[in-house]
């Protein structure tokens, strides 16, 4: 039996590319929302160490091992992206595991340019030293589209938005990179 | 140099001339003008003409607070009228347009209005066209709009684009001047993260140009040399950027002209940028605008701010005038006057209205060979395009006129502080007798400036650079950064008298207040005399201080005119609130990217692009795009629906539900929680089961219907409708965290996670049966309400057996990415059967038919009474909303019903409608309103849903579908609720 | 107006849903409906400090109760509400 086509939200060549900036849009093997109950954060954390994740204890915070990156959003709230396509499970009495690898679109943005367009589509400090890398934060652009960001290095940042938004978020992205030299 | 352009001196480019055009006539400057230097050095003085009079207006000022000198600037989709000449910025090819005048700025047809200046006083628009006269006023109207006005607005759509833009800093510096560039230094010297704005094109306020000294080096390298350290520090310096509103929070909303000192943006080019600025403490070093003298023939071409002339001389290398009168009452005129002299202007006299001078001031009009007469005022111009002459004598009347020939008049009337922003954040202006004018008070709880400079009333430079410098050390410190800044320079001193003398009574003739809105001394007596004695009535009264400038050339006069005719000081008298912008704003740069197809954020399904290439009609639904209909050759919309919703009850139909709101509910106490939430009961639900289940809101209304999955012991798939995913969303957030945050339940949204089809018609079964080879789905698997999991060629889908449209029907879910992949196979399934895909038209059709609610019965303001609802309200149970659901209200014999109607007439309904029980011409009080309406096909007729006052009481009744909005009055009869198969037969089998 | 939301740091306003005064407190289910219809209906919407919910819709979504001064905007404390409240500084 033949797997059903997979399509991306954002068609072919979801690629744009300026000078000192380059926007991509990134898959991943596997995204889920992970949440604990109160207290039982670390009994989660250690559920999930076999699986080769570390779970951050702060918010705001990123972690990685070999089995992806975990990302705090909120007090016992995680995203996790897996770096192979087999979600965790997690007991009910600790928590629970959410698939969302359909529900979101993501984008690498990298160059010299990135931290000035991240700039301009978050309302929020994103200096170094209030959000350097390893750090995550979400908010929402200017058209009340929400976005999660992570910043993986000082010019190098991850954006996830919710797939239905996927299209547009890419058509905003090109107009706002527009003054980068992005064609 | 020709003209009026002095050999040497000012920041210009005297090798690289600027050609450009005035109403058609070439013209020459330089780079490093403004539009009203280049006009002026080239000895055009008349510039526009006068709102409401019509009168010759020229320059007054040097930047925005000029309020005659309004132009349009370029053609087309680019044009904008109502720019001040004095913040144009020239350039090559600029295309420049007077305003208010017919057939031309010369001789102006529309000047009659002078002539009949008595008529035209304050108040009257309101008290002419009164009583019998008021329809009279439609007829004037399009006269008055032609004959009173500032430029045309532009016919064609712009192609400009415009930018939006975060900055983020610690101190946020408005104003570039010494104060300004002090007090960004000494931030920056501190660590802070400094951000400078000035709206002119470069940064140095009134020094720009200037010839003195601060701390050893010419003016110009000073402020150069700031500018090159703050740079070095990562100083954001934002030059041509006016900051227009001040509010909560310390955010600052600014407009950069990126590119109008261009011919035109380059490609990708912003045209303006609006910046939110994000501060944690602001310094407002806004500077202080001077003010004009009040006697008549005030507002001549030729007529300007004292020290608007001197930078023209300093700044920019521009003599206003061959030889300069200067007017003042206080020492800042004679300043300006020993300036312009050392530029190579010359001042041939100087009137000081103030009895005495002291011998400092004597001096300056001894060294400069000019008259100086104390105790003297001007007390008419001459010249009607041009001054060529004035008329002065001694203020008290004691001596005679005598007639002085001269061609620029300079009127020092003293100093007003730029205060809009710190009043925008609610402080209220302080009234200082010395300066003469409001200072900006204290900040408001909460705010966080401080004001440095001539916006606090220091005139001095030495003054502005230590309080600037103050100013800024204050902020930083403020701030967390406690680094101390080096010491400001020093520089000369300055004569600063102040003492402005008292504002005499109200001068005879046309002496005007307000320049741009054509308000005269005599108006705010005539405005007293009628009974306008507050401030705030005195401004729409007169219209004073409402013009583009917001009153900054005026507003001070008119509280000290106000003052003296009604025996307060000009504390009592006050100042009106300044408000947010500061100055106009273009709407395209607070619009930014968000027009036309970009005005709001569009959501798309995971099937969107086989309906854009099948003829589907996309139309929003809330932020989705989703089809109406698929059109095929020849058809309209309403045939298109018409088959497909036939095509679903005689076939089968696929219709794309993506839309629908899905929240994930996870956890021990998922059941728990939804069975608190939902009216009917959820614990009971089976694993492997679905519900069609009623949300009420606290006081018992219905929020949403939708239905719960339960696919788990611990986990549920909630549905919601398109539209109300969000309310509902934050409504079970809601419940989670303010009633019962000890439930252990996760709830996560995953309406873009999954894909969701709706297969629906007597041949769906045989359909999914063909896409699932090798699964059972025969009643006994999958029965009404069950649900399924499966995969489908390795895609796992969820089925859940549900219907909307009252067929036997299947709800597919699958992974959004295998979304457009399973909707073909289900069509490619579905051929032999006679599948078509069917949108919202149809789908709309079919649950009317079935009398199903949806968006128009779900208004907000039905409860489950109203919607014959009653049996999905447990009564085993308190659930939310349960409460509030016994009020007698809601129990009213006479409470709107849940019917069905019948159009006898055979005419379409409208949506909206009201229920009459008269005839067109006696209708009677409403009954109720139509919620929905679609033609049957199942039935033949044009059917319709509505609530009606008693109405299920009423059934077989003969009334109304009233529209008077569009001349409608059909007949309709009420039926029951439900047009096809009310037992459900055909969705249970 | 800028919240100072404690998982995430200072926001816009335009990141935040308004949900209530946090003055009165949630009935139980079961009780009377004077009770219900006075936390439904019943407001006391003083001038000065107050206490209120917002939820962080464009951000973390966690629910904030909010003390602000009604007439001046100023915000003196926000703590976070739910199964994971911080510290009641609110």
């Amino acid at each position: 039996m033949t797997m059903i086509e997979r399509r991306s939200a954002l068609g072919d060549a979801a690629a744009l590319a300026g000078p000192r900036l380059q926007i991509r849009d990134r898959g991943f093997a596997a995204l889920a929302l992970v949440a604990a109950w109160p207290g039982t954060g670390p009994d989660v954390a250690a559920a999930l160490a076999p699986a080769g994740l570390d779970l951050p204890a702060a918010a705001g915070t990123v972690a990685e091992g070999p089995g992806g990156h975990a990302m705090m959003l909120a007090p016992g709230r995680w995203l996790l992206e897996l770096a192979a396509p087999a979600l965790p499970r997690l007991d009910a009495a600790i928590g629970t595991v959410t698939d969302i690898g359909h529900a979101r679109c993501s984008f690498m943005l990298a160059g010299e340019d990135a931290p000035a367009l991240a700039g301009k589509l978050a309302a929020v400090d994103l200096s170094l030293p209030r959000h350097g890398p390893g750090t995550v934060l979400q908010t929402g652009s200017a058209h009340s589209t929400p976005f999660t960001l992570w910043r993986q290095g000082p010019d190098r940042f991850v954006l996830y938005v919710e797939r239905s938004y996927g299209r547009d978020f890419l058509d905003s992205l090109a107009a706002e990179a527009a003054e980068f030299g992005v064609a | 140099m020709s003209g009026y352009r002095l050999t040497s001196g000012g920041n210009v480019d005297r090798q690289r001339p600027v050609r450009f055009a005035f109403d058609g006539r070439p013209c020459t400057g330089l780079a490093g003008d403004t539009l009203a230097s280049a006009l002026l050095a080239e000895g055009i003085r008349l510039v526009g003409r006068s709102f409401k009079y019509h009168r010759p207006r020229g320059v007054l000022g040097i930047a925005a607070e000029e309020p005659n000198a309004l132009v349009s600037l370029r053609g087309g989709g680019r044009h904008e009228p109502n720019i001040q000449a004095t913040m144009a910025e020239l350039h090559d090819g600029l295309e420049v347009r007077s305003q208010n005048a017919w057939p031309s700025l010369g001789f102006d047809a529309l000047a009659v209005n002078g002539l009949a200046g008595p008529l035209f006083g304050a108040g009257f628009y309101y008290k002419t066209f009164m009583g019998p006269t008021r329809r009279a006023w439609m007829w004037f109207e399009p006269f008055i709009r032609r004959a009173a006005g500032l430029g045309p607005p532009p016919r064609q759509a712009d192609p400009d684009v415009y930018d939006r833009n975060n900055l983020f800093c610690d101190v946020l510096v408005v104003g570039g001047g010494p104060a300004g560039l002090a007090a960004a230094r000494a931030a920056a010297e501190c660590g802070a993260r400094v951000a400078l704005c000035d709206e002119r094109a470069a940064f140095g306020g009134s020094l720009r140009g200037a010839a003195r000294e601060i701390g050893d080096v010419p003016a110009q390298d000073w402020i150069d040399a700031q500018l090159a350290f703050l740079a070095g520090r990562g100083a954001v310096l934002l030059p041509r950027t006016g900051v227009f509103g001040y509010y909560d929070g310390e955010t600052l909303g600014a407009v950069e002209r990126v590119a109008d000192h261009l011919p035109a943006p380059s490609s990708g080019q912003p045209r303006q940028r609006y910046w939110t600025i994000r501060t944690a403490e602001v310094v407002l070093a806004t500077g202080a605008v001077e003010r004009p003298v009040l006697f008549a023939g005030n507002d001549r071409p030729g007529v300007m701010l004292a020290d608007s002339v001197r930078q023209y001389a300093e700044t920019y290398g521009v003599a206003c005038g061959r030889s300069v009168t200067v007017l003042a009452n206080n020492d800042s005129g004679h300043a300006a006057a020993r300036s312009l002299a050392a530029a190579g202007v010359t001042v041939a006299r100087i009137f000081d209205q103030r009895p005495e001078v002291g011998p400092a001031i004597r001096a300056i009009a001894v060294g400069i060979g000019a008259d100086l007469r104390t105790g003297w005022t001007v007390v008419a111009t001459h010249g009607g395009k041009g001054l060529h002459a004035v008329t002065a004598a001694p203020a008290d009347g004691s001596g005679r006129a005598e007639r002085f020939e001269t061609d620029c008049l300079a009127m020092a009337g003293g100093w007003t502080p730029a205060i809009a922003l710190a009043s925008q954040r609610g402080s209220a202006p302080v009234w200082s007798d010395a300066l003469g004018a409001p200072l900006a008070g204290v900040p408001a709880p909460g705010a966080r400036w401080r004001v440095a400079g001539a916006a606090a009333g220091r005139l001095d430079t030495a003054g502005c650079l230590a309080e600037g410098a103050a100013a800024g050390h204050a902020a930083a410190r403020a701030a967390g950064f406690d680094a101390a800044p080096s010491a400001p320079p020093a520089c000369a001193a300055e004569p600063v008298g102040l003492h402005p003398a008292p504002v005499p009574r109200h001068p005879d003739g046309k002496a005007f207040v307000d320049f741009q809105n054509d308000v005269k001394c005599a108006d705010v007596a005539l405005a007293l005399r009628e009974g306008y004695v507050s401030v705030e009535h005195l401004k729409r009264y007169t219209t004073l201080g409402m013009a583009t400038d917001q009153g900054r050339t005026a507003n001070v006069n008119a509280i000290a005119l106000m003052a003296a005719a009604t025996g307060r000081s000009p504390g009592e008298v006050g100042t009106t609130r300044f408000r947010a912008p500061a100055a106009p704003v273009a709407l395209g740069a607070l619009a930014g990217r968000h027009t036309g197809a970009h005005f709001q954020a569009v959501r798309r399904t995971p099937v969107q692009d086989w309906h854009v290439r099948h003829g589907g009609v996309l139309s929003p639904v809330g932020p989705w795009l989703r089809p109406r209909a698929y059109l095929r050759e020849g058809e309209t919309i309403r045939t298109a629906y018409i088959r497909e919703a036939a095509n679903v009850r005689g076939a089968v139909g696929l219709c794309d539900v993506s839309t629908l709101g899905k929240i994930a509910v996870e956890g021990p106490d998922a059941a728990v929680f939804l069975d608190r939430v939902y009216s009917n009961a959820m614990q009971s639900l089976a694993v492997g089961r679905a519900r069609y289940g009623l949300m009420l809101r606290d006081d018992g209304m219905v929020l949403d219907d939708g239905t719960a999955w339960r696919l788990s012991e611990t986990s549920f798939l909630v549905t919601t409708t398109t539209t109300g995913a969000g309310a509902v969303m934050t409504h079970l957030e809601r419940l989670h965290a303010l009633f019962w945050p000890g439930l252990r339940v996760a709830l996560t949204s995953v309406t873009s996670q999954w894909a969701g089809m709706s297969l629906a018609g007597p041949r769906s079964r045989e359909v999914l049966a063909a896409a699932l080879p090798g699964t059972e789905v025969g009643n006994g698997v999958l029965p009404f309400m069950g649900l399924l999991e499966a995969r489908m060629d390795g895609a796992p889908v969820l089925v859940a057996r549900l219907s909307f449209s009252g067929e036997r029907a299947y709800e597919v879910f699958c992974g959004a990415d295998h979304g457009e992949a399973v909707w073909e196979r289900l069509l490619q399934a579905g051929r032999p059967h006679g599948i078509m895909p069917y949108g919202t038209e149809a789908l709309g059709t079919l649950r009317i038919e079935k009398g199903h609610v949806a968006g128009g019965e779900l208004d907000g303001r039905v409860s489950p009474f109203n919607l014959g609802l009653e049996g999905l309200l447990s009564r085993k149970k308190a659930f939310f909303g349960s409460a509030l659901l016994e009020r007698p209200g809601l129990h009213a014999a006479d409470r709107y019903e849940l019917v069905g109607l019948v159009s006898t007439a055979g005419v379409p309904l409208r949506a909206g409608s009201h229920l009459a029980e008269g005839p067109r011409t006696r209708p009677g009080p409403s009954q109720g309103f139509v919620s929905s309406t679609t033609f049957s096909p199942a039935t033949g007729q044009e059917i319709a849903l509505a609530l009606v006052k008693g109405g299920r009481a009423r059934i077989g009744q003969d009334m109304f579908a009233a529209d008077p909005v569009h001349g409608a009055h059909h007949p309709v009869r009420l039926a029951p609720p439900c047009f096809v198969d009310p037992e459900g037969a055909r969705m249970r089998g | 107006m800028r919240i100072p939301c404690p998982t995430c740091g200072p926001r816009d306003l335009r990141e935040f849903t308004y949900i209530g005064d946090a003055l009165r407190s949630a009935p139980a289910l079961e009780a009377d409906a004077d009770t219900w219809a006075a936390y439904v209906y019943t407001r006391r919407n003083p001038r000065g400090e107050h206490l209120e919910y917002w939820q962080h819709s464009h951000g973390c979504r966690q629910f904030l109760r909010v003390r602000r001064d009604t007439a001046t905007h100023v915000i003196h404390a926000a703590a976070c509400v739910g199964p994971h409240a911080t510290e009641d500084e609110a």
